[in-house]
């Protein structure tokens, strides 16, 4: 490739960025992601979001890293770049739902930014000649894009085995579930503590790994190159910290409390066979966490098998209690990890509940909620649950509020009837690029087609012309 | 003599931590002029709590019950695995700042997630604010650890707690800068002034006080007494982490008992600024907070720029 000069293989980059990137749902390109999602069963949107858009990613590492190299550092400074916008607008949007899946399908944008900044980390470092930084980068993309599969796929099922027993897609007219559907519930907890980074879940494991390529740039780069780096583990922090918050609003609403419509209260769990694939999904989503020394390794050898990684040895090891060491400056071991957590926790169990005041008695009572009636109208819902957020980035999100009071006499105005509150978001994706385009297009197509005009004697015409001009030109 | 060393590790943070709660509350009441309840209160209490017995909601789950224990535990798991007295207790496994930062987040989730079990109108608000307050805080409080991570070459607590830091010249400026950026996190994730008042049960500004109001008996005193180990935590941390000067270095009996009277002399300090502060300044308006969040994460982030 060294052959092609540097214009035209940076014009091959935007587009391939463009275009790969829409495939991977990079924010401002990601508007079919989240009105496909609920528009195709969830099974199939588990389908989507695990394999069909990390084609995209796939691509951009087969393209950069494989074929075009050597390339200039500033690719891979824009796709860090890129990542760390999406990862931390496509969580703000994901608070901001409440469509289960719309919510779903915005933290797959959020977890492509997560696995991009990974890769913009190996692009940097490839291009500035610093392929082991490069490999720990790629691994710990390929790592997380690995992770987003499976604990993706497991909130899309369940999150489909919960619409089929409701029929709606409205966060805010579940409820309660929890006590319908154990086990589905279970499985949702599982997939929400592994996408917010929870350990020993396996999507800490990913982020932990994508921080520590970070950590590595910060300490080894200098001027803008450094300040970027620095810039994307902010991201990836917030980011972090948003992904609980939203996933707190989901299993709260969905799951929690009591009931908010009839529908959910016939609700029943789901058929074995579903319960059997998300289980063990959910199981995968604890072993390549527990066991992820080993399943860096194997990473790291799909990353020496791209051919300018071949020679490369790796910073990350691995012992043989799988603590997994990044050069001298990070360790730690998942399997002591989740062992010190089980032996305490059971622990504190017992020695609560047996050594002290054994005899206690457990009263079951309503909640209380002073003297008035406990309706579903008394919790919190998603959309005020996510209220102080919005309201807090309400620069990037332009929310609208609207009040509306109507009043039973509109001269007085003393006693009001009814009172809405409407907040809602602007997409200004297509408000401010996608509509213009869209209007330019057809306006440029009604101007075209005054060509069309379906007189013969015009087609001749253009024929004569077009006759010339070829003339003139092959002369 | 290991065994005992690290037994006395694991158990130093609960064992100590409702003296801490103790001492903030005595001087609050001292600088209010009023005599205050003897610093042993909070044990006293706990005692207590787990010797009554305990009133459910019908509308809890199994969230409900089980979060007390598991944030109890992650506690007591990120209480052993900091460095308290003596930076030679390292180890690989467990002691990684981002670890760490994730573990307490495991607490922060199912905290959340039983205040919005019981379906009342306090729990889900509680949750709520504390939630968007935490996420907030996050970015702060990686990027302090960070400061201090890059200073000593290494993200394992305890190596950065084990170098020695031989000026207190201007080099030492990003460390102070990390401090005050980790002080602001340990206000916020501890529900302390500006951020949230640890007193209060009124419904309009309470945070933590919300999220557990549903909770009785053992599972309120379990709450209560994790709340406390958070506090010592923190404190624990922004001592040795950023001053480490007094840990002990190796395994000498001496050198253990001097470890130990410098660490609570040092925790004693940052819990007597907890309390003046408190005594000093009041809450801030909710949409406040997030200023000062930004404002941690910016001074971590000079801090950062100073060290590389």
């Amino acid at each position: 490739m060294a052959l092609v000069p540097d214009l035209t293989k940076d014009i091959v980059f935007v587009l391939a960025v463009i275009g790969f990137g829409t495939k991977a749902g990079i924010i401002p390109f990601h508007i079919w992601l989240p009105s496909a999602h609920p528009a195709a069963p969830s099974h199939v949107s588990g389908l989507m979001s695990g394999v069909m858009i990390k084609t995209g990613i796939y691509m951009m590492i087969r393209i950069f890293l494989d074929l075009m190299s050597p390339i200039p550092a500033w690719w891979g400074l824009l796709i860090l770049i890129i990542g760390s916008i999406s990862a931390l607008l496509g969580v703000l949007y994901a608070i901001t739902e409440h469509d289960i899946k719309k919510l779903l399908a915005y933290h797959s944008i959020e977890n492509i930014g997560i696995i991009l900044i990974g890769f913009g980390g190996a692009l940097t470092f490839s291009s500035l000649n610093m392929p082991t930084l490069a490999l720990i980068s790629l691994t710990a993309a390929l790592f997380h894009t690995l992770n987003h599969a499976i604990f993706k796929s497991l909130l899309f099922l369940s999150a489909g085995s919960v619409i089929n027993e409701t029929h709606t897609r409205n966060i805010e007219e579940y409820g309660g579930l929890i006590k319908l559907m154990p086990y589905t519930a279970l499985f949702f907890l599982v997939g929400s503590m592994a996408i917010s980074a929870l350990p020993p879940f396996n999507g800490f494991f990913s982020e932990w790994l994508t921080f520590q390529s970070l950590f590595q740039g910060i300490m080894s780069l200098t001027s803008y190159a450094g300040w970027i780096f620095i810039v994307s583990a902010g991201a990836l922090a917030f980011t972090g910290g948003l992904a609980l918050l939203c996933f707190v609003k989901a299993f709260g609403a969905i799951f929690l409390a009591r009931p908010r419509s009839e529908e959910v209260k016939h609700a029943k769990e789901s058929s074995p066979f579903l319960l059997v694939s998300m289980g063990a999904l959910a199981l995968l989503s604890l072993l390549f966490g527990v066991f992820s020394g080993s399943v860096i390794q194997v990473i790291n050898k799909v990353g020496q098998g791209l051919g300018i990684f071949s020679q490369v040895a790796s910073l990350v090891s691995v012992n043989s209690s799988q603590t997994i060491f990044v050069g001298n400056f990070s360790f730690l071991s998942a399997p002591i990890f989740a062992l010190i957590f089980a032996i305490v926790l059971t622990i504190v169990f017992l020695l609560a509940k047996y050594s002290v005041y054994r005899r206690q008695k457990i009263e079951i009572g309503a909640t209380w909620d002073c003297g008035t009636d406990l309706t579903p109208r008394m919790e919190i819902t998603s959309t005020s649950f996510a209220r102080s957020i919005i309201l807090i980035f309400k620069g990037v999100l332009r929310p609208r509020l609207h009040y509306d009071v109507k009043y039973h006499d509109s001269q007085s105005r003393y006693l009001p009837e009814s009172r809405t509150v409407v907040i809602s978001i602007k997409d200004i994706y297509s408000t401010y690029f996608y509509g213009p385009l869209s209007r330019f297009i057809v306006a440029f197509s009604e101007r075209m087609r005054s060509i069309q005009n379906g007189n013969i004697n015009s087609y001749v015409l253009y024929i004569f012309v077009t006759l010339l001009i070829l003339l003139f030109l092959v002369r | 003599m290991s065994m005992i060393i690290w037994l006395l590790q694991i158990i130093f943070i609960p064992v100590l931590s409702p003296l801490g709660i103790g001492l903030v509350k005595k001087i609050k009441a001292k600088m209010q002029n009023r005599q205050g309840a003897s610093i042993l209160q909070p044990y006293r209490d706990l005692w207590k709590l787990f010797h009554k017995d305990e009133i459910i909601s019908s509308d809890a789950s199994w969230i409900f019950r089980v979060a007390p224990f598991i944030i109890f535990a992650v506690t007591i798991i990120v209480g052993a695995s900091i460095p308290l007295f003596g930076s030679f207790l390292g180890n690989y496994f467990i002691s990684d700042i981002l670890l760490i930062v994730y573990t307490l987040a495991i607490g922060t989730f199912f905290i959340a997630l039983a205040g919005m079990d019981t379906g009342g109108a306090f729990g889900g608000f509680g949750s709520s604010r504390e939630m968007t307050v935490s996420a907030l805080a996050e970015g702060g409080l990686i990027f302090s650890l960070l400061t201090v991570a890059f200073h000593s070459g290494s993200t394992n607590l305890f190596k950065i707690s084990d170098r020695v830091i031989s000026s207190y010249d201007f080099s030492f400026l990003p460390i102070i800068l990390a401090f005050l950026g980790f002080f602001i996190v340990l206000l916020a994730e501890n529900g302390r002034f500006p951020f949230d008042n640890p007193a209060t049960h009124l419904e309009l500004t309470m945070i933590h006080e919300a999220m557990i109001i549903e909770y009785s008996g053992k599972r309120l005193a379990l709450m209560e007494w994790a709340a406390a180990n958070k506090l010592l935590i923190f404190g624990a941390l922004a001592v040795n982490l950023f001053f480490s000067a007094g840990i002990a270095h190796s395994t000498g009996l001496m050198a253990i008992a001097l470890g130990i009277i410098v660490l609570l002399a040092k925790v004693a300090v940052v819990f007597i600024a907890i309390a003046v502060l408190e005594s000093t300044i009041a809450k801030f308006r909710f949409f406040r907070l997030p200023d000062i969040l930004f404002i941690s994460f910016i001074l971590n982030i000079a801090a950062i720029a100073l060290l590389v």
